[in-house]
């Protein structure tokens, strides 16, 4: 076998047989092994032409890119003319001629509504104003929809997903958000609303809102209260939250409020590829942490986050492809 | 009316696009072996840059900044890679397995080495003679072995032979330079910095 300096080569120029890089990979398990091959590394780059060449990608290329990404992230509306509604006005013109055909029309158009339909795409967040100034945050993946007749009857839009709303207060239109299976109704305040397939969660950031359930029964939520009900059982339960954690999607950044160690992690295993294993349970529950991270940063910075404020150990493992292993002591 | 402030914005996202561009390109194919993917990626994180107004900010922000995006989103291609590649295991899927740990393991350090790439120079300089020019064909001039080999008209193995003693000399040389003894220097202010546009 080649010593490894030589196997180190042909990493880098890319001619390393399979039995060399096993040796290699092998080899810079070590950290003080690894430890070198950064070295090299950094020796090879910097000696290349890391500096001073033209963009291998032109300006305008990614110009246009972001040109087009901006056209992207404004809410696409789709008008959902009735097709039903014209294929009845289409069926009287074949059966009644011209004549009876204006007279019903007429009734037809003024029966007819529109319907908007709002998408927020999956690759960003869309923020969306309805005719009476509302704002309403989308969630990537979500939408919603509402008729022409918004302002003039009520206020009732239909939520699929999930949503962050300021409402424009009108005491003589209450505004409803529509589920499935509840409804949400309110006058004017802030609120988060999730609708997803098993529960569904309001949180109340201030004002006071009414969830309604299909079945008829009422709650009143009261500012930092979740409600959230369970689909599958049809549990209700109010909590007092930190309103924060359920609306920071919107700024697209997630914040831990004092929550303990466990809540944390059990977050971060949903955002990062990885597990963590308490090596005493307790730790979990001891300590509490406050702070924001962008969704950008990688575990590891995170962690180093934690470990500024919380006394631990950490060990990682890589167990791919299963999630890495996160040790905690 | 914002159209002359926004030509100007674009302007200095321009000059900024045009100076690391190359730098965080050939970062990225580096690890990836893959042209057109490193060109993606690196786009993907100065359309970040723009989108997050953060090319407006210190040169040494921007360039961790640049660095953390686009570390994170090699490390997940290398990661889809290898996965795809699991059940051949082979060739392919070593190399990937390898840059892999490297890059996770590689720090922003990388980034500052206006007095490394001189030291470079020097340590050049002060190697043998066909060690030197050896080293300099393949590294500065971008030649392959056989070309240099060719070139020189010595064998393929005397290049090798030469290729390595000549990085192993440089590595024992120029470690100070080289090793991560800044690193906790160095992690403290990308850390503010990140903390900072959260």
């Amino acid at each position: 076998m080649n010593p490894i300096e030589k196997i180190i080569l042909y990493f880098f120029q890319k001619n390393a047989s399979p039995e060399e890089l096993t040796a290699l990979d092998e080899w810079s398990e070590k950290a003080v092994n690894r430890n070198l091959l950064k070295d090299y590394l950094k020796l090879w780059l910097w000696s290349g032409q890391l500096k001073d060449r033209s963009p291998q990608l032109e300006f305008n290329a990614t110009w246009e890119e972001i040109m087009r990404r901006r056209k992207l992230a404004e809410p696409r509306v789709i008008w959902l003319r009735m097709v039903a509604r014209y294929a009845a006005v289409a069926l009287i013109l074949l059966n009644l001629g011209w004549w009876g055909a204006f007279s019903y029309y007429d009734r037809f158009s003024a029966v007819a509504k529109q319907e908007f339909l709002i998408i927020a795409d999956q690759t960003a967040n869309s923020v969306v104003t309805l005719p009476d100034q509302t704002r309403v945050h989308l969630r990537k993946g979500s939408n919603i929809k509402y008729s022409s007749s918004f302002t003039a009857e009520s206020r009732e839009v239909f939520l699929d997903g999930e949503a962050y709303f300021d409402v424009t207060r009108d005491e003589d239109h209450p505004f409803v958000v529509n589920m499935e299976h509840a409804k949400v109704k309110v006058l004017g305040t802030r609120f988060n609303v999730s609708a997803r397939s098993d529960s569904y969660q309001i949180t109340l950031v201030d004002g006071s809102v009414i969830f309604k359930t299909n079945e008829g029964k009422e709650y009143h939520l009261l500012p930092d209260q979740m409600i959230e009900m369970n689909l599958k059982n049809r549990d209700v339960k109010i909590e007092k939250v930190n309103t924060e954690l359920y609306t920071a999607w919107k700024d697209g950044k997630i914040i831990f409020r004092d929550e303990t160690l466990g809540e944390i992690t059990k977050k971060l295993e949903l955002i990062y590829h990885v597990e963590f294993m308490y090596a005493n349970p307790e730790l979990a529950q001891r300590y509490r942490f406050s702070g924001t991270f962008h969704p950008e940063t990688s575990i590891g910075e995170v962690i180093t986050m934690l470990k500024l404020s919380i006394p631990m150990e950490v060990t990682r493992k890589e167990k791919f492809p299963d999630p890495d292993m996160i040790y905690l002591r | 009316m914002n159209a002359e402030s926004n030509a100007l914005k674009k302007k200095e996202f321009e000059k900024i696009y045009s100076r690391f561009f190359s730098f965080f390109f050939q970062i990225a194919a580096h690890f990836l072996h893959h042209e057109e993917d490193a060109k993606e990626v690196v786009q993907e994180a100065f359309i970040k840059l723009w989108e997050k107004d953060i090319y407006q900010k210190s040169e040494q922000e921007i360039k961790n900044y640049l660095f953390i995006i686009i570390k994170n989103r090699c490390l997940n291609l290398l990661r889809d890679r290898r996965k795809s590649l699991q059940h051949i295991a082979g060739h392919g899927y070593l190399a990937v397995s390898v840059s892999y740990k490297i890059l996770e393991a590689t720090g922003e350090d990388i980034l500052l080495s206006a007095e490394l790439s001189q030291k470079i120079q020097l340590a050049i300089s002060g190697l043998t003679p066909q060690c030197r020019d050896v080293f300099t064909l393949s590294r500065i001039e971008g030649l392959s072995n056989k070309e240099i080999a060719e070139k020189l008209e010595i064998s393929v193995k005397a290049v090798e032979a030469n290729m390595t003693r000549a990085l192993k000399k440089m590595r024992e040389e120029l470690s100070p330079y080289l090793s991560e003894k800044h690193e906790t220097a160095m992690n403290l202010p990308i850390f503010t910095f990140l903390l900072s546009f959260l």
